[in-house]
């Protein structure tokens, strides 16, 4: 069946008309099982162009001659063919996962998936979980095998880390994000409810189409569009309520026992010897300084009032999203419109809040011309204060960190570097940054005549912002008087504005020429070719400046106009690359066929800017099934691509150019820069070489128990040479280093999706996915061969990227340092304890090794990523779906805990501990020995491995509203993070850092949230 | 009607490739100048003025710091920059006797050590004074390149504007060798790096270092004896409106003028001879030279080249935050990590006037033994800010404070004392410390001609120089010289040092200030940073590089 339509539509371009009675056919298209209409269906006058697609009630309309057939498909069904009559109802069988999707991505030419040679996941609108309503990437979380999308924080409009397969530089792994066939910036504040479809290539093989921007994959997202011949517009409602709390984990982290120096009561006392209280302005003395020695114990209870200072630090919060969609056409156009407002409280301070406008329209503007607009507005702004509140965590248990004093929360509650009340913050500091962003595209289609489609698409991303930070004057505040204390980099208060404007522009024309050898030559071979040549070119275009006044008056208004001294400044980046492409496919039938790229690109960014790099790629593929027609393995297919593919340089690390900055009242400085920039910069080149294999088993042995299994799996070997970082050089040639093309990184791995139609009676069905990846990089060479340092993560040769090395506890008496000594001079003298560590029986101290002396700690990359997707569905009306994410095998260093040793403040100070003439007890020497060293230790290194209930949903359909304008609705309760299993002690597994280098550290940062929503769709 | 819209569309494409040219790939960064700014008289001046950027830099002050607290003039208890380590002494004997270990273990040169590497990261104690002194040579080097160039026009004045960027360039570069030559066991001489591939890769002495410091202060001096205070030199000094090298905010007690320029070169020569030799192992002619020196060195009056930072404290050029004069402050809003030591204190004479001025213990205990790091970092005494009529330190930046990094006339005067009262000339070397005394208005009675004995001379010379050079980058080279931070066993140490004592160490049940004896055993000469030697091996020529 699926074959025929396809066959129809390979042979409709060729038919003639011919003339005959039209008649206007009005029906509508219905799940088979769940009898709900399905939105975005497409129906063909089977032998001609004419076409249509159902709005979200299922309805169409289409003009056909009479005793015509009808073609109808969806995505996610079976496609159906039906005899053209008036009011007729459609029904179409769901497919578990539906290989005979059209595919864009990453081949050029709009194709059936089947007969593609590359990896190319894809995902509808009703595969996006329902729980998901901040942004397209919390939506896109473990639904593609390979695609690591990662969230690491809770505070609202916080972007992802991509990570597609694995890391191909140091820089970063954000894909090529293309939104309707142009580029834009990123997938940061895009419409989720307006998608209608997601297509994802992950690596260099299928990226290549892309030249000198593919080499970190590509994600490209369609809206939703109008149908035509729709007669009244269909117009829907939804909105959506949530609460969203902080995950707190199932460990405590800070200590219930303490070891302080106390009174006769009991009470904590200070240094002076009086039982520690706060000032008048609240500011509370140091606890006791008597030694820490080997017999001090972790306790005693505290008598004081003690405080939760994680619930003091993060509160409840509540969020509302709200959209509205209209769409229809005419026979010649179609158009789509869609609002949406999303407002986020922040579990700390303050709130976010969003709106997206969408216009999508097409014209025919004549025969084979169509011409298609979108046009996306986004409104956001936020005022959030979301400092760390890390400072309340390592404080002591019985701060009040919500109590004022003379009216105001204190700015420190003791005095300590960098030691902050973070709830005072919003007494005095206020921000806000606000993105105008408006993302529009342009395409216009010429089908010449059936050898020949010409395409252009124009696209522009502008965004603008704005930000204004500002701290006042706060010389009145009681700590300021008394203390000196203030926020922000004067007592006396600044103001600063931030302004800046991005433009993205990407200019694409191609022209496509197809051929059937048996058609249009009359050459007796099922060939038929297809070849594509274009022409990109993009400019990325930046500005932004600041300004910044300080010292305010006391008086108002806060203005910069007002303030003592004013200082500013500007960052400007351009950035132009073009190339040319050429695609070229030849199929054999539906059997076998090969696609070959070359792409060659030009960029303002690379060294000696006016040579071409040049991108090759081919891939095959082979249908087994089309040779031995099985019922049960109804699609076989084997697939291999090579390509590859570039990540740019920065745009302006080609030029030489100096330091410079502003020395107030004298003027302009120049400097040697310390890191100098290099005119003979190579883009950075990635290839990879991906094998795969597409099937869809169908067993017969039940009608209802595993009717379909449809497998994708997928091996991928990669290497990227070239990679740009610091080439350093000796401090005393003047500089830190060059940038330069100096590391390269490889890595392989497997991907497997599996979708099972797992069982399916008339009443109830239940789909299951899978999706498994095996991500990891190895640093195959850095420069000289030396360890590249990035702050405090250190990259080795040889090893996989991001890997842990840090200093590590002794376990063994006879343990040796790197020259091969002993690092016990007299064994006797020390223990292995309860934990197994070497400890000195006389100070009670924990041996490290030697901070020269580092040992591989652990990796953070996982070494499995899992997804269980469930659906199961009940009398066509109720559907249960629920969505476990698993990480398996992945290290976190805690680093939030190593502070919490420093502090005496962990968890873990309030446990026994015990060796060999030393009785079990709660010893802070022990554990604060373990601290001590400002290198990682391998003690604070812990299993990340997690089980996460991303999302759960229960969703009831309601399909008749007698007497009312409801076409139909829909009510879903759902959830997102609301469970997770992990030896884990921290907050939350996956608030831990991103990125290609110091990854998987945890930092105390912002931990995700644990959401429930109540949602409401309805259709007029 | 069909190729009506085909025309268009290939007049469109059309359009849209001949717009790009391989010319609109030539874009150029619109915010950064390019190095070649340099040759040209109006890129010069800021190349010479950014040599600031470089030689009092973030760097320059964390290195600072180690020198203040190695010398027990301050203390930081904290980790950052790898602070905490660089004043770990090795053991406290308290007056009962008990010997309080320093709580870490190892001694400082084996613990800075293990932190040599490009690893540590930011911890690597060594990193500092190598980078920002290596990068000012580079710096003085391209200056030097462009402003001895024959062709090089410049307006006006050109013959002072010449002779001072060559004088500052000579100036920068010998008080940067000299640095390097007095912390460093070795270092290379590069007169040509500032190119990102230039490399020296012969290590030489760090006498041999000093040598070639002293060589290019000796051009500087050359250069200067030929200049005249006028219009164009007061302008570039940063005492006129034109063109100035000077940051406005630095150098605000006034012009250093040629001669005074000559005169900063001399001390600083005096400095290092002064610095590099143990004390007691002075020779007559070492202090005869010294004194030579000194004698041409800052007298009363003169100015000399100080750090400043501006009020708002965003435009400084150590970027507002390192500065000590901020991070001593008491009450500084970031959070002070200086704090004065107890062994600062206790050099000032009960009635000495800067005492009151600078030092208060009006809150009992600041600070002890904080998170059980060692009870060295313990101190009674916070300081008093200029805006409450010290000296030192500012809580907002908003004074006139400035902090000094090259020689001073206090510390010209305290050489010729040393020098005099060690060859014999007592009184007449205790007339400098009485000058001292003066000039800072310590409102104390004079010592000369109170028939001192050579102890209590050398002892009114030791306070004096502890507290009339307080911050100014000498505490570290006068207790390596006098032997303090050496080992006990090689007679090194302190007696008497005041250290705050918790109750709960030795016999002690109260918290109190109490006299004992420190062994520091830090290292004398540190050693080259591996972020150096890992990217330039040593020649087979050069000295060791690491002890």
């Amino acid at each position: 069946m699926i074959k025929n339509f396809l066959l129809s539509i390979l042979t409709m371009a060729f038919i003639v008309n011919v003339n005959a009675q039209s008649i206007t056919i009005k029906g509508k298209v219905l799940s088979e099982k769940k009898n709900t209409p399905i939105d975005g269906a497409t129906i063909f006058e089977k032998n001609t162009k004419k076409a249509t697609t159902s709005g979200s009630d299922g309805s169409f309309s289409i003009i056909v001659k009479t005793g015509s057939k009808l073609v109808v498909s969806a995505v996610g069904y079976a496609t159906k063919e039906v005899n053209a009559q008036n009011n007729i109802t459609v029904q179409l069988a769901e497919d578990v996962k539906d290989l005979s999707e059209v595919v864009v991505t990453g081949v050029g030419v709009a194709r059936d998936k089947r007969t593609v040679g590359i990896d190319l996941a894809t995902l509808s609108s009703k595969d996006l979980p329902k729980s998901a309503t901040a942004s397209i990437e919390q939506a896109l979380q473990g639904k593609i095998a390979g695609a690591q999308i990662l969230i690491n924080s809770g505070q609202p409009g916080s972007g992802a880390d991509i990570v597609l397969r694995s890391y191909n530089s140091l820089s970063g792994s954000y894909p090529l994000i293309l939104l309707d066939g142009i580029q834009v910036y990123d997938l940061y504040s895009l419409d989720l409810s307006n998608v209608d479809r997601v297509e994802v290539i992950k690596g260099a093989a299928g990226g290549t189409l892309y030249g000198a921007q593919g080499g970190n994959g590509v994600i490209q997202i369609f809206t939703k569009k109008g149908s035509r011949n729709s007669g009244k517009p269909t117009i829907s409602f939804s909105s959506k309520y949530t609460v969203d709390n902080v995950l707190t984990g199932a460990w405590p982290l800070v200590n219930q026992l303490h070891h302080y120096e106390t009174n006769a009561q009991g009470y904590i006392l200070d240094n002076n010897g009086k039982p520690v209280a706060p000032d008048a302005t609240g500011l509370w003395p140091q606890p006791s300084s008597v030694p820490i020695t080997l017999t001090t114990l972790n306790n005693k209870p505290f008598k004081e009032p003690v405080y939760d200072h994680l619930s003091q630090a993060f509160q409840q919060a509540f969020s509302s999203n709200t959209s509205v969609s209209i769409s229809g056409g005419t026979e010649k156009m179609d158009y789509a419109f869609a609002g949406n407002f999303f407002k986020q409280q922040n579990v700390v301070q303050n709130a976010f809040d969003r709106t997206n406008l969408t216009l999508n329209l097409g014209v025919e503007l004549a025969k084979g011309l169509t011409l298609r607009t979108s046009t996306q507005v986004i409104l956001q702004n936020d005022d959030l204060l979301s400092g760390s509140r890390f400072n309340m965590i390592q404080s002591e248990n019985y701060f009040d960190f919500t109590k004022k004093y003379n009216g105001y929360l204190p700015i420190t509650l003791i005095k300590e570097a960098g030691m902050r009340n973070p709830l005072s913050e919003f007494e005095s500091h206020q921000r806000y940054s606000k993105i105008n962003r408006t993302v529009q595209s342009a395409n216009l289609n010429y089908k010449l005549n059936h050898f020949v489609e010409l395409d252009y698409k124009y696209g522009l991303d502008i965004w603008n912002t704005e930000g204004y930070d500002y701290y006042k004057n706060q010389t009145a505040n009681p700590q300021y008087i008394s203390n000196g204390f203030y926020w922000g980099s004067s007592g006396k208060g600044s103001i600063r504005t931030d302004y800046s404007r991005s433009t993205y522009q990407n200019s694409l024309a191609s022209m496509f020429i197809k051929t059937d050898f048996a058609k249009d030559f009359n050459i007796n071979l099922p060939i038929t070719t297809t070849t594509q040549v274009a022409y990109d070119w993009r400019r990325d275009m930046r500005h932004n400046f600041w300004v910044q006044g300080t010292e305010l008056p006391s008086f108002p208004p806060a203005s910069i106009a007002n303030t003592n001294t004013r200082t500013g400044s500007e960052g400007a980046y351009d950035f132009i690359t073009y190339g040319t492409m050429i695609n070229q496919l030849i199929d054999w039938g539906k059997l076998a066929g090969a696609g070959f790229t070359y792409r060659s690109d030009y960029s303002s960014a690379f060294g000696q800017g006016s040579k071409p790099f040049n991108f090759p790629r081919g891939n095959v593929y082979l249908r087994l099934s089309e040779l031995f027609k099985s019922d049960i393995l109804s699609e076989f297919k084997v697939r291999a691509a090579y390509g590859e593919a570039g990540v740019q340089p920065g745009a302006y690390q080609r030029q030489t150019t100096a330091a410079s900055g502003n020395f107030q009242g004298t003027g302009v400085y120049l400097a040697i820069p310390s890191t100098l920039n290099n005119p003979n910069l190579k883009v950075q080149v990635t290839n990879e070489l991906e094998i795969g294999t597409d099937l869809i088993i169908q067993p017969k042995y039940s009608s209802k128990w595993f009717s379909k299994f449809n497998l994708t799996y997928n091996y991928y070997k990669r290497e990227s040479n070239d990679i740009i970082d610091n080439a350093p050089s000796p401090l005393s040639s003047g500089a830190d280093g060059q940038v330069n093309n100096v590391i390269s990184l490889k890595s392989n791995g497997m991907e497997v999706s599996l979708d099972i139609a797992a069982y399916k009676s008339k009443n109830i069905s239940w789909n299951f996915g899978y999706r498994f990846s095996n991500p990891k990089t190895e640093v195959v060479a850095t420069y000289l061969g030396q360890p590249v340092i990035k702050g405090a993560y250190a990259i080795r040769q040889g090893t996989n990227l991001g890997v842990f090395w840090g200093q590590y506890a002794l376990t063994s008496l006879t343990a040796k340092d790197p020259s091969g000594a002993a690092y016990l001079a007299n064994p006797a003298n020390f223990a292995v304890d309860s934990y197994g560590n070497v400890v000195d029986k006389t100070s009670g101290k924990v041996v490290l090794s030697n901070s020269n002396d580092k040992t591989l700690m652990g990796d953070p990359n996982p070494s499995m990523i899992q997804n269980f997707i469930n659906t199961f569905t009940f009398n066509n009306t109720l559907t249960f779906s629920f969505q476990f994410d698993m990480f398996s095998g992945n290290k976190i260093y805690n680093e939030t805990n190593q502070w919490l040793y420093r502090d005496t403040r962990s968890k873990d100070f309030d446990k026994p501990v015990s060796w060999s003439g030393q009785a079990a007890g709660a010893y802070p020497v022990y554990y604060s020995s373990l601290y001590n060293s400002v290198n990682p230790v391998n003690w604070f290194v812990q299993d990340g491995s997690f089980v996460r209930l991303r999302d759960v949903s229960l969703s009831y359909i309601i399909t008749k509203f007698p007497g009312t304008i409801f076409k139909s609705g829909t009510i879903t309760v759902s959830g997102r993070n609301l469970w997770t299993k992990t030896n884990y002690q921290g907050l939350d597994p996956e608030a831990v850092s991103t990125g290609a280098v110091g990854r998987g550290y945890d930092s105390f940062t912002f931990p995700n949230l644990k959401s429930l929503q109540i949602g409401f769709n309805f259709t007029f | 009607m069909k190729n009506k819209y085909l025309g268009l569309i290939t007049i469109a494409t059309l359009l849209l490739f001949s717009a790009c040219k391989k010319e609109s790939l030539d874009l150029k960064d619109p915010v950064s100048p390019t190095l070649s700014s340099v040759n040209s008289e109006s890129g010069i001046f800021p190349f010479a003025l950014g040599m600031w950027s470089k030689m009092v830099s973030g760097d320059y002050n964390i290195a600072a710091n180690y020198h203040s607290t190695m010398g027990d003039e301050t203390f930081i208890p904290w980790g950052n920059y790898g602070w905490r380590w660089g004043n770990q002494i090795a053991n406290i004997t308290l007056p009962d006797g008990t010997v309080v270990k320093n709580p870490i273990g190892p001694l400082q040169k084996d613990q800075l050590q293990s932190t040599n590497s490009r690893e540590a990261g930011d911890v690597n104690a060594f990193l500092y004074e190598w980078k920002s002194m290596y990068y000012t040579i580079a710096t003085s080097n391209v200056l030097l390149n462009f402003a001895k160039k024959p062709s090089f026009t410049f307006s006006g004045d050109a013959a002072t504007k010449q002779k001072v960027l060559q004088a500052w360039a000579y100036f920068c570069r010998g008080y940067a060798y000299s640095r390097i030559g007095s912390m460093y066991i070795a270092g290379v001489i590069n007169n040509t790096s500032g190119t990102s591939d230039f490399i020296q890769n012969n290590f030489v002495s760090s006498a041999t270092v000093v040598k070639e410091g002293n060589a290019n202060l000796d051009s500087a001096i050359a250069i200067l004896n030929t200049v005249t205070n006028n219009d164009t030199y007061a302008s570039m000094l940063g005492g006129g409106s034109g063109i100035s090298i000077v940051p406005a905010f630095c150098n605000t007690h006034g012009l250093v003028k040629p001669d005074n320029w000559v005169r900063i070169c001399n001390t600083m020569k005096a400095r290092n001879l002064l610095v590099n030799k143990k004390t007691k192992d002075m020779s007559a002619t070492d202090w005869k030279a010294v004194q030579d020196l000194a004698s041409i060195g800052l007298k009363a009056g003169d100015v000399t080249f100080t750090e400043g930072f501006t009020p708002d404290g965003n435009n400084d050029i150590a970027g507002g935050f390192w500065t000590p004069s901020i991070q001593l402050s008491d009450n500084n809003g970031n959070g002070g990590w200086l704090f004065v030591s107890e062994r600062l204190v206790q050099e000032f004479k009960p009635n000495d006037a800067r005492l009151a001025r600078n030092f208060i213990s009006d809150y009992g205990i600041v600070l002890m033994n904080p998170r059980n790091r060692g009870i060295a970092f313990g101190t009674t005494y916070h300081s008093i800010d200029a805006e409450d009529g010290g000296d030192f330190t500012t809580k907002d930046n908003t004074t006139n404070v400035q902090a000094y990094f090259v020689p001073s006339y206090e510390e010209n005067e305290l050489m010729l004392a040393e020098s005099k009262i060690n060859q014999g000339n007592i009184d007449a070397g205790l007339v400098h410390v009485d000058a001292v005394r003066r000039a800072q208005h310590a409102d104390l009675s004079a010592v000369s001609g109170k028939s001192l004995t050579l102890a209590q001379a050398k002892e009114e010379l030791r306070t004096e120089r502890r507290v009339a050079l307080f911050l100014r980058g000498l505490a570290f080279y006068d207790a390596r010289r006098w032997g303090v931070t050496a080992a006990k066993s090689a007679g090194g140490g302190r007696a008497n040092a005041n250290v705050l004592v918790p109750k709960g160490f030795g016999t002690y049940t109260s918290s109190a200030v109490r006299p004992c004896f420190i062994e520091y055993n830090f290292m004398d000469y540190w050693d080259v940073p591996l972020n150096e030697l890992d990217f330039n091996k040593p020649s087979a020529t050069s000295v060791p590089v690491k002890q």
